[in-house]
């Protein structure tokens, strides 16, 4: 038994928190920055845009949600390794030993920790980068969907029936609608859906990292 | 034998490190920054019980449910007293948060507990109304809860306490301590599993958790104390190292962004219970260093004890860690 070692749990497990909490409200923090673009985005929509809703959104919208959650993702993954690499250290021990890197987690071995390698290099920013169909990052229309019958209404007022003031505000009630319907899924994607505890988001995966740095730290110690 | 802990404020400053300011407090010990080594443990003394003891006399039991009174500061009358934990907090707080406006409040302390057991009686009276209190806001309590029969266990545990206290007037000391340690072990693992079970519902209750986590201290506190009066020292220490895992295990699950989404309609008790939390942890977690230490200097563990009880002018008193401890 290594008494010390003892209070190093402690204070790894004061790290784990501390990190958590930053974590969350580093995040929450950011979203303001992306939910301004997208409004602006969405207030400059066409007509034509609003019909073919779908197309927009995936070209104009999504792009830009997913590359800012990408941006998060890796500043705040090299964040957590420097803090988790200056807590090592108060504890008198060279971080540099300890097999906790980023590169290390991802299973691809000490020589490519985060810090050194090229993003692409770890599997885990690597599968973000290309941005599969299944990943949790992907912000395509199939996350912000209206009702059939309200896009179909909606579409064939702006189209031609009804008034101009009609079709302004049939506009601006389809433009209003997606607008939340964005904010609320860049929310569920970058902190977590409320509802859904289990749905993945960048926040949660980040706590997961968070950890499982901090479970290797205390493994180490056993 | 020479005493093995001295006058705080003597020798704090002939440590290295301290002048430069680069000590800084967790829990019971002082750590070197720069090096992360332990130097010395910090132990409170039998003025902060005395202070603690007029605190609570001064407020009774109208203040928070968990701790007693809201602070020495505001209870304490005695001036000499009031002026001597100032000049502590003016030379330590600074280096690190040391809280002793709270300390008698708080479910932790410094070092080996000196806390009475009048002063520890009364905490657990207090848990027991809050405990009644919850049980009653309650229509239909939770099945865990009811199952650790939380008021019977507080009961238990204060006639261990009451044992133990009575102990020192006893022939048979010994034998009393060692059934009293074991016992408190029991109560220990009930309420550690209990916690355990609670912090695995969707929805937490604040005024539980809080007691839950204030018996587990008081628990860990007194058999430690027991352990120490019988010398047991190896003993105790694998004791604290098995009961941190559990504390360990108990607050894995609940840090404080999870405990801030599942407290019923408390979510700004999260960061206290937090808090508390994490005090726990390194107060809990420095006992098997300071039992290292008595072990390399062959201090006895009642010597220990009651040095640091007979002490009434100074709050703390310090124990250097040995070199190549």
């Amino acid at each position: 038994m290594n008494p010390k070692s003892e209070l190093d749990r402690a204070e790894i497990l004061d790290w784990r928190n501390s990190e958590r909490l930053e974590l969350v409200s580093a995040i929450k923090e950011r979203i303001p920055s992306i939910t301004q673009k997208t409004d602006a985005l969405i207030d400059d929509m066409s007509a034509w845009d609003s019909i073919w809703r779908s197309s927009f959104h995936d070209r104009e919208i999504a792009p830009v949600v997913e590359s800012w959650l990408v941006e998060v993702m890796t500043e705040l993954k090299h964040e957590i390794e420097e803090s988790a690499q200056i807590s090592e250290r108060s504890l008198g021990n060279d971080a540099t030993d300890h097999s906790w890197t980023w590169g290390e987690i991802a299973g691809a071995g000490a020589a490519t920790a985060a810090t050194l390698a090229p993003l692409a290099v770890l599997p885990f920013v690597a599968s973000i980068a290309t941005v599969s169909t299944t990943s949790f990052l992907v912000f395509s229309t199939s996350v912000v969907s209206l009702p059939i019958l309200a896009v179909v209404v909606g579409g064939a007022t702006i189209a031609g029936v009804g008034g101009e003031k009609t079709r302004r505000y049939v506009s601006s009630w389809i433009t209003d609608g997606y607008r939340e319907q964005v904010r609320a899924e860049i929310y569920n994607k970058a902190v977590g859906d409320p509802v859904d505890l289990e749905a993945p988001a960048l926040c949660r995966r980040l706590l997961a990292d968070i950890d499982l740095i901090a479970n290797t730290r205390l493994e180490h110690l056993e | 034998m020479t005493s093995p802990l001295l006058p705080f404020q003597i020798a704090a400053e002939n440590i290295p490190g301290w002048a430069a300011g680069q000590l800084v407090r967790h829990g019971a010990i002082l750590k070197d920054v720069n090096t992360g080594r332990i130097v010395a443990h910090l132990q409170e003394t039998g003025l902060l019980n005395q202070a603690a003891s007029q605190g609570v006399n001064m407020l009774g039991n109208a203040a928070n449910p968990i701790g007693g009174v809201a602070s020495i500061f505001t209870a304490v009358q005695n001036e000499q007293i009031k002026s001597k934990l100032a000049n502590l907090e003016s030379l330590v707080g600074g280096m690190h948060t040391l809280q002793l406006a709270t300390l008698a409040t708080s479910v932790v302390g410094i070092g080996v507990t000196m806390a009475s057991t009048a002063i520890i009686l009364n905490r657990i009276k207090q848990l027991d109304e809050t405990v009644q209190r919850v049980e009653s806001k309650v229509d239909a309590m939770p099945a865990k809860w009811r199952e650790m029969r939380v008021h019977e266990t507080l009961v238990d545990l204060q006639t261990h306490l009451e044992r133990l206290d009575e102990s020192a007037h006893r022939r048979d000391r010994e034998q009393v301590l060692g059934n009293v340690e074991e016992k408190l072990d029991y109560s220990f693992n009930q309420f550690a599993d209990g916690a355990h079970r609670m912090v695995g519902n969707v929805i937490i209750d604040a005024d539980q958790l809080r007691i839950l986590m204030s018996a587990l201290s008081i628990c860990a506190g007194a058999q430690f104390k027991a352990l120490l009066y019988l010398d047991l020292k190896e003993a105790a220490q694998k004791r604290a190292t098995r009961q941190n895992r559990k504390i360990e295990q108990l607050t894995w699950l609940i840090p404080q962004d999870v405990l801030e989404t599942r407290l019923a309609d408390k979510t700004d008790q999260a960061q206290a219970i937090s808090s508390d939390a994490s005090e726990l942890r390194i107060r809990l977690a420095g006992r098997p260093q300071i039992l290292e230490s008595m072990i390399m200097s062959d201090i006895h563990g009642r010597d220990y004890i009651e040095q640091s009880e007979q002490e009434t002018d100074e709050p703390l008193l310090l124990l250097p860690v040995p070199q190549d401890a």
